[in-house]
């Protein structure tokens, strides 16, 4: 884990979704599974509004599927759904096998998927986890669930 | 939170009654039968997601993950009831649950599995499955619960576990459309819960031993004494409630730390049904209940029934699931229940675009319908859903789009386009279509009746085709937590869709005992009289439509938006034919046009 962590933790948990400063992406600390936390952030890439480079650092716990110390990062995507006024962010992210987790010695695929309804600050959705390399769909081993505000990526 | 109804009464106090005069004349003489039935409905999902989080602190007691809940409902209340029936081979029951407990007991507790196994193919208990997740399938397309019931039997075959012709559902839901369903998917006999036919016809009537439903059966779970000349059949059910409180002396999980086996509650059941046996009682199924009594009790007409839940009295039916408040401040009803909707149409436009551009998405489709399935799990938005099981359902939705949307992206791709139509109903899709057509803006044809205090509501009106308007309710974000809009209606017929049903019914209002009822609305159409229908957009508002025994209004009532958050509402309303309207109702919900 990182030693910044903590304390930005703590004051991104006061500030409810902070932002370092307008060059800076946004990033926020969101609830993982209720009492343990990740921080998350987002990077718009390019111009085209849909892509993402998406970070997260899961404070202490890796729920037997990650190592906590080494950041998730990945390209992802803005996903919009505009009858329903719903944006989502998605990432598909390589996990390596974590021993004694829940996928023993296969690599864990993980998928993040988070959504907004109504432009709102808060967003919701799973960080879920899938055995075996490059599989991202079928019977997940865990779904992880998110929440939080987010600021929107700018 | 499951419904935690009143354990009926061992049936030991045989408040048993005559029908005799109600009932038509049987069709063969000369048997006297005692049956005492039971069904005991298991929910591995009844904290969905686990209790992690349930107390503002962490706490040692209440802190269980959802693998630790879902072992203690198996562990400590399931198994017990198992070896009660495997000590005591000439008893029968009905063990219901979900498919998906199933598939939890041969991950991680083959040998309770096992004991399931030998007591259902031996024929001495049934294990009665409707749903692979303890879904509200009322309130969805048709679609998400065949989806479902599908895996259903898949699972049950793959565990070598006969799957029960009787069905019994999560919060008793039952409902007249569910007929049809059942005779498509082999199933029997509905076991209605005798609470909701009682809110809808009263207590003065005794339901009849069976009824007809459709090409199936039903009865309700309401013991009786059916006599006719020579012939008597006395039935006693001992226990229809949650299956995880009679082994534990009704503690539920939302106490883990005293969830556990009660020996004397076993036994004290035991002790009443070996009294029961020794009375002369059949300890049996309702199956071989049902096999028992086919040429001597001859089937009834049923009464009109609507769609509902087990304990309307003390949930206001629906409502509960669809808007109506809990105990905990984190409910957002709306919110789940829109984004299963959303979730919905985006993994069946999904398989379109696969099955159209050719693309391999048959495991991302499956696994899709899967999430669904757990995501619209009843306890994310009822009876007292606390912050967990709420982001349950939010999670595995949102897990779905994620699915569903990296198809269509695939599909798009493959087919050379930047933009795609998909038409889910006749399963088409238009590269690079022209946008859809702009709704032009219009007077209010009706007036509403909004309630949001202290939130600010703007009511815009556009007309989509003629007679089809569609009405956008933002309110603003305010404290209070209950808004409501209600559409002015004509007595007549109650008109709407029932769940598992593809159309319209129209059902005469004046059969019906209550004062107020709340329907879920599979494809959000409810009929408003005079040539009115109002469909919910059920990506925007999806709660229970109250309707009144003497009024024709229809009222939409969210008592669990969120404080803070402003909130949009979508409805459209139709002015036309039926067809018309559930034409529109079935574009916008359950085989819709998207543009991705």
């Amino acid at each position: 884990m990182r030693g910044l962590l903590p304390s930005l933790a703590a004051t991104c948990a006061l500030l409810a979704g902070c932002s370092k400063g307008p060059e800076e992406p946004p990033r926020a600390i969101l609830s993982v599974e209720l009492r343990d936390r990740v921080e998350i952030g987002l990077t718009p890439v390019g111009a085209d509004g849909i892509a993402i480079d998406l970070e997260l650092h899961f404070v202490k716990n890796g729920h037997g599927l990650l190592d906590p110390e080494k950041p998730l990062r990945a390209r992802g995507r803005i996903e919009l759904f505009p009858e329903a006024a719903t944006e989502m962010y998605t990432a598909r992210f390589s996990g390596a096998a974590v021993p004694a987790g829940l996928c023993g010695d296969q690599p864990v695929s993980l998928a993040l998927s988070l959504v907004r309804r109504d432009g709102h600050a808060r967003v919701a959705g799973a960080l879920t986890a899938y055995c075996g390399a490059d599989r991202y769909a079928g019977v997940p081993v865990r779904l992880l669930r998110l929440s939080g505000d987010l600021p929107r990526p700018r | 939170m499951t419904a935690r109804a009143p354990r009926l009464a061992l049936a030991l106090s045989l408040a048993l009654f005559s029908v005799a005069a109600a009932l038509p004349e049987a069709v063969a003489e000369g048997a006297q039968q005692k049956f005492a039935l039971s069904v005991f409905h298991f929910n591995v999902q009844y904290v969905a997601g686990g209790m992690v989080g349930f107390t503002p602190q962490p706490s040692a007691e209440f802190d269980r993950d959802e693998r630790a809940i879902e072992d203690q409902i198996i562990v400590e209340s399931f198994e017990p009831l198992l070896d009660l029936f495997l000590a005591h081979p000439t008893w029968g029951a009905d063990l219901e649950m979900q498919g998906y407990m199933l598939d939890v007991m041969a991950e991680r507790h083959p040998q309770i599995l096992e004991k399931l196994r030998t007591l259902a193919q031996k024929g001495q208990v049934d294990v009665p499955s409707f749903h692979y997740s303890d879904q509200l399938f009322l309130a969805y397309p048709r679609e998400d619960w065949a989806r479902s019931a599908a895996l259903t039997r898949e699972t049950f075959a793959r565990h070598k576990v006969p799957l029960a012709t009787t069905v019994f559902c999560q919060e008793g839901q039952a409902g007249p459309g569910m007929a049809a369903a059942m005779k498509e998917y082999g199933y029997k006999t509905l076991v209605w819960p005798k609470n909701l036919f009682s809110y809808q016809h009263g207590d003065a009537r005794a339901p009849a031993p069976v009824y007809r439903f459709g090409e199936v059966a039903m009865i309700t779970s309401q013991g009786g004494k059916w006599e006719s000349g020579a012939d008597s059949v006395d039935v006693a059910w001992t226990f229809v409630n949650d299956g995880e409180l009679l082994a534990t002396g009704d503690v539920n999980p939302y106490f883990p730390g005293q969830f556990k086996k009660s020996a004397p509650a076993v036994a004290e059941y035991e002790a009443g049904l070996a009294k029961l046996s020794a009375a002369g009682y059949q300890i049996t199924t309702v199956a071989k209940y049902m096999e028992a009594i086919a040429t001597v009790v001859p089937k009834a007409d049923a009464p009109p029934l609507l769609d509902g839940t087990w304990q309307p009295g003390t949930t206001d039916g629906v409502l509960r699931w669809l808007g109506g408040r809990g105990l905990w401040p984190e409910e957002r009803d709306n919110d789940v229940r829109t984004l299963g909707a959303l979730a919905h149409r985006e993994l069946i436009a999904a398989e379109t675009i696969a099955r159209v551009s050719g693309i391999e998405a048959g495991q991302e489709i499956a696994g899709g319908f899967r999430l669904l399935a757990l995501g619209q799990v009843s306890d994310a938005t009822g009876i007292n859903p606390f912050r967990g099981e709420v982001e349950y359902g939010l999670a595995h939705f949102a897990e779905v789009l994620r699915i569903a949307r990296e198809v269509i992206v695939r599909g798009r791709t493959a087919l050379g386009a930047k933009v795609v139509a998909i038409d889910t109903r006749f399963g088409m899709v238009l590269p690079d279509p022209p946008a859809p057509a702009a709704a032009t803006e219009t007077t209010a044809p009706i007036a509403l009746e909004v309630s949001a205090e202290g939130r600010s509501v703007a009511e815009r009106w556009t007309r989509v085709s003629d007679g089809n308007y569609r009405v956008e309710l933002r309110f603003g974000a305010g404290e209070e937590r209950a808004i409501s809009v209600g559409f002015p209606g004509a007595m007549g017929d109650i008109v709407y869709t029932p769940g598992l049903a593809e159309a319209p019914v129209h059902v005469p209002r004046g059969a019906f005992q209550f004062s107020r009822f709340q329907l879920a609305l599979t494809d959000g159409l409810i009929g408003l009289g005079g040539g009115r229908y109002a469909i919910k957009d059920q990506a925007r508002v999806h709660l229970a439509a109250r309707i009144e025994r003497a009024v024709g209004d229809v009222l939409f009532l969210d008592e669990t938006t969120p404080p803070g958050e402003a909130t949009v509402w979508v409805f459209h309303l139709v002015e036309g034919s039926e067809a018309d309207a559930a034409a529109v109702a079935r574009g916008l919900n359950v085989t819709p046009t998207v543009w991705r």
